[in-house]
């Protein structure tokens, strides 16, 4: 890790009298949440569509023109980040009640959340560990299955069919990382890619185990006695049933997140980062590297076991074609166009994947090729993503 | 089993070798050059024989059956090179000396850009094309073993243009531009070598070998489809670097490795057709545990 001396001077100092900074802060939470409810709530596709670019417009405006206000913002939201981030999950935990009128939005909601999971785990190895998984759609559909064979056809309860569909994906995740120690780079890529093809293929051959093209239906989830068939009533609160799978996946993310989170901050984040900066030299300063490589290989994995659990469990059927390589895909976009290494961003990512092409579907036919074209642009663009992790400005991302 | 159901799946995989060799050696000589791994190179093959139907559609009302062939073969050879040389202007040359990650994530986003434009704007392509007929069925027999005319075109176009392609690399002012790239680049550049126009000849270079190997393709299932690129890309990326990525000697090794294992898998092992790309890719893990940078990669120092 070299020091540039070419590094961008600080933005002009705003001197913040008071309380100015916690208010910019709720405002600008309140003015994002607004934001997102609006793009959900529009039934007008091309409304809905133009909320997200203007709000992109104007944030790159700001940034290049009025970079006091850019400035303001930024460190009074880094300053007050425990408000923000407080606000965030107040406004996550209401969203239900405010999208009554459009249920539709609770249910992609969920399936974000749950994408976001795999998202999480998949940038301990892409973003942490320096792994470029391109098979990482693999593990999740071991993940689903697992859990959609042990509910459907072993009537295991949902808990123990997530317990179970997370440890398979670990055991898989050690022996993937286990086979391929040596394998690095664009090698590794092969193999993980590779790894997810054999998944898929052995998804659709297996019949006696998975019932191959036909799919699997899953029994509706029940959590202590509470189906997932009924809506909520708490007192003067009622919600459509959507909302149970809403706040289970929200506070498994939740959990996901903070697990990631408090690793990354750990002496293991530390050694990642080691690591992945540099392998030989971690082993000089006496980092187990292969060790610590296989052991961050699963535990990558596993939150692909949860995510999968939970998304067979949301969606209630599943066959081999949801698990294609076009999933490794979207997932990997995610943690890119998020920014490696960026808790929130990922979840963004995860949002921007999935939700906003739901308002692209007047142009059905087009949606792929659209989508091919807007991540070359990223990519050539803002290579780091969307939100960038400002503690790696100084790192070659990988290899 | 009898030794000329052996003999026959050794013909088979031999085809299918020469297919993906092409592909592969692709794959390995732009990795050689912008160390990025090309996912959309098997797109540009699917490209080239979309064109090359294209062109045969269009030219035979007018040329006849032989004359519109000529056309339709030229046609999709040129329309895949001129793809190669767009895809890097346009994905990998605006990257610049990214990480590796983002180039492979910019041929995947290109190869899937192809691809979408051929569903969408090809009429009806969708569904499988049939590929256009141009050579006739005939059948030799050999001592009991079954080879096709188009097997035996494929075969011998493949290992000519293979024999060229190295003759291009080891022999002219050109090879040694390229072959100076993938060893150095910035030392190249002080040597007075135009990078910018040796990358992009190498493109399109690339991508007419990838036109060829779709033409051979479409000629030898008599179909093409869409998204048949993404698994020639993965087949010639296995070769590629099971040979040891950046060697195209490497590429060709792998090729026959890859081609024969599938053909004896779907040929020999019942019911194996379901799980030929399983075998190939359980060849690969266990290829690479043994020799981590591929067959033909010499074990070098690591750089500290």
């Amino acid at each position: 890790m070299s020091v540039d001396t070419d590094v961008p001077r600080p933005a002009p100092l705003v001197v913040m009298r008071g309380h100015a900074g916690p208010i910019i802060t709720i405002l600008a939470v309140l003015t994002f949440w607004s934001l997102l409810t609006a793009f959900m709530l529009t039934r007008n596709d091309l409304v809905a569509f133009a909320i997200p670019v203007a709000a992109l417009v104007a944030g790159e405006g700001c940034r290049r023109f009025a970079k006091p206000v850019y400035a303001g913002v930024t460190r009074a939201l880094a300053a007050n980040s425990g408000l923000a981030l407080g606000l965030s999950i107040l406004g996550l935990l209401v969203l239900p009640s405010a999208l009554v009128s459009n249920v539709y939005w609770v249910h992609v909601l969920t399936i974000v959340f749950i994408y976001a999971i795999a998202a999480q785990g998949l940038n301990v190895h892409l973003g942490e560990i320096g792994a470029i998984n391109v098979g990482y759609g693999g593990f999740f559909a071991i993940g689903a299955y697992v859990s959609a064979i042990a509910t459907a056809d072993y009537g295991a309860p949902f808990f123990m069919s997530l317990i179970y569909a997370s440890s398979a994906c670990w055991l898989t995740g050690l022996l993937i990382g286990a086979c391929t120690i040596k394998t690095t780079g664009d090698y590794l890529s092969l193999v993980t890619l590779g790894f997810g093809l054999i998944v898929y293929q052995l998804a659709v051959n297996l019949t006696w185990l998975t019932h191959g093209t036909d799919g699997i239906h899953l029994p509706p989830v029940n959590i202590l006695g509470h189906s997932f068939k009924t809506g909520i009533d708490i007192g003067y609160i009622h919600l459509p049933k959507e909302a149970n799978a809403y706040y289970l996946a929200l506070g498994v993310l939740g959990l996901c997140t903070l697990v990631c989170y408090r690793m990354t901050n750990s002496w293991i984040g530390r050694t990642w980062a080691a690591m992945r900066q540099d392998p030989l030299g971690a082993g000089c300063f006496g980092i187990n590297v292969p060790l610590l490589r296989v052991l961050s290989f699963g535990f990558g994995s596993l939150f692909a076991g949860v995510a999968g659990a939970l998304y067979a469990n949301e969606i209630g059927f599943i066959e081999p074609g949801e698990f294609t390589v076009l999933l490794s895909i979207t997932l990997i976009c995610m943690v890119i166009l998020g920014g490696m290494g960026n808790w929130w961003g990922i979840i963004c990512g995860a949002f921007i994947m999935i939700a906003l092409p739901e308002k692209l579907r007047q142009f059905q036919e087009l949606r792929y090729l659209l989508y091919g074209v807007a991540l070359l642009a990223i990519l050539i663009y803002r290579p780091t993503g969307l939100f960038a992790n400002p503690k790696r400005r100084f790192e070659k991302l990988l290899g | 089993m009898l030794l000329e159901d052996v003999l026959q799946q050794l013909v088979n995989g031999l085809t299918l070798a020469a297919i993906y060799a092409l592909i592969a050696v692709g794959v390995s000589l732009f990795f050689g050059v912008i160390g990025v791994v090309n996912m959309a190179h098997g797109d540009v093959a699917a490209f080239g024989a979309f064109a090359a139907i294209a062109a045969y559609n269009v030219a035979a009302p007018q040329l006849g059956a032989p004359g519109a062939a000529l056309v339709a073969i030229v046609f999709g050879i040129a329309a895949a090179g001129v793809l190669g040389v767009g895809l890097y202007r346009f994905a990998f040359q605006p990257l610049g000396e990214g990480p590796a990650v983002i180039g492979l994530l910019a041929a995947i986003a290109a190869g899937f850009i192809i691809r979408e434009a051929i569903f969408n704007f090809f009429p009806s392509g969708r569904n499988p094309q049939p590929f256009p007929q141009m050579v006739p069925n005939n059948v030799f027999e050999l001592a009991g073993i079954f080879v096709l005319l188009k097997q035996l075109i494929v075969l011998v176009t493949a290992v000519l243009l293979v024999v060229m392609l190295a003759i291009l690399i080891q022999r002219t002012r050109f090879g040694r531009a390229i072959r100076s790239l993938a060893n150095n680049k910035e030392v190249t550049l002080t040597l007075g070598v135009p990078v910018d126009r040796t990358l992009a000849a190498t493109f399109l270079i690339g991508g007419s070998l990838a036109g060829i190997a779709g033409i051979l393709n479409g000629l030898y299932y008599g179909i093409v489809q869409f998204d048949m690129g993404v698994l020639l890309t993965v087949k010639g990326f296995v070769a590629a670097v099971i040979g040891g990525l950046g060697n195209i000697y490497g590429a060709l090794i792998g090729a026959l490795i890859v081609g024969l294992l599938e053909a004896a898998t779907s040929g020999i092992i019942p019911k194996g057709n379901a799980y030929k790309d399983v075998v190939v890719f359980g060849a690969l893990i266990f290829i690479l545990l043994l020799r981590p940078e591929g067959i033909l990669r010499a074990a070098r120092g690591k750089k500290v």
